[in-house]
């Protein structure tokens, strides 16, 4: 997929994917994966980005004896989700008119 | 590649630009990554392998990361009071240095742009020949001199000809003047990271 699309739809997917429930890093690539190609070089920055846009936040618990970090998502994320749904009929209209323009040249 | 070097090996590519705070919360990041995918059943190298090569991972995070915390990392490496005290007596010196150079970064811009407008005016000028060659050209043979008409229009041609080769260089002088601009700052912060490029 085009890395610049990619990149926003990603940041969209991580914050689906801590919306119901907190969730660690493994599983959010684990969650994710069967829809957007993801692995820990991509998400990592990605994390890094939504908390410091205080989309999410972070906390260590214990896990079988090792520390586990998971992520929280907060209301400014949930109110990006909402967002980019609203913005999804707008997506649907440019790509109809890609469609369309590219049927009118043959 | 085992854990332990996988992880100073991203220690040591992070090191230079992040300050430690940044760089134990990557390490736990990663570390954490490999664990769990032990867990699952994977073996230590598969876990390494899965989660990127360090360079990877390095270049990806230094992409995202303002040039801003990076060069407060390569002030804040050395807290020392003397080296500090030295900074602000010098200041007179580097901050003029520093304003000469953006002055130059400057310069290079209004040179460009001002190249680009001169190529427009000529590129407009010699269009506009071609109409007044026309129209000298009719005032002239009106009064009778029809060689002198036909020299003004063939002048007048000529020029619209030039111009019009000029104006298919505008195009592509424009596009390469922004490709120019565009990479002078990228420049500045790659002279910052250094980034080893593998391939």
């Amino acid at each position: 997929m085009d890395i610049q699309l990619k990149r926003g739809l990603l940041d969209i997917c991580v914050l689906s994917s801590i919306n119901k429930e907190p969730s660690y890093g493994y599983q959010i690539i684990k969650s994710v994966s069967p829809y957007v190609e993801i692995s820990e070089s991509t998400l990592y920055p990605i994390l890094r980005r939504l908390e410091e846009t205080d989309c999410l936040t972070v906390t260590t618990d214990e896990y079988n004896g090792r520390l586990r970090k998971y992520y929280h998502i907060t209301d400014m994320g949930k109110k990006r989700i909402a967002q980019f749904k609203n913005e999804w009929s707008e997506i649907v209209k440019i790509y109809d008119f890609i469609v369309k323009e590219e049927g009118s040249n043959d | 590649m085992t854990k332990g070097a996988f992880l100073s090996e991203l220690h040591k590519k992070l090191s230079p630009f992040l300050t430690e705070e940044d760089i134990q919360k990557t390490l736990e990041f990663y570390s954490e990554a490999i664990d769990d995918r032990k867990e699952e059943g994977m073996s230590p190298e598969e876990a390494v392998d899965a989660v990127g090569t360090p360079s990877e991972i390095a270049n990806r995070l230094l992409d995202e990361t303002p040039v801003t915390k990076i060069v407060k990392k390569k002030i804040g490496k050395k807290k020392n009071k003397a080296v500090w005290i030295l900074l602000l007596l010098g200041s007179p010196l580097w901050i003029a240095l520093l304003l000469a150079f953006f002055a130059c970064i400057a310069a290079v811009y209004v040179v460009g742009a001002a190249l680009l407008l001169s190529l427009f005016a000529v590129t407009f000028a010699l269009l506009l020949a071609f109409p007044a060659g026309v129209v000298f050209a009719v005032v002239v043979a009106v009064s009778g001199e029809w060689p002198a008409a036909f020299v003004l229009f063939g002048l007048g041609l000529c020029a619209a000809g030039l111009g019009l080769f000029m104006f298919l260089l505008c195009h592509p002088a424009i596009k390469a003047a922004f490709r120019a601009a565009a990479f002078i700052p990228k420049y500045i912060k790659s002279l910052l990271v250094g980034k080893e490029n593998e391939q």
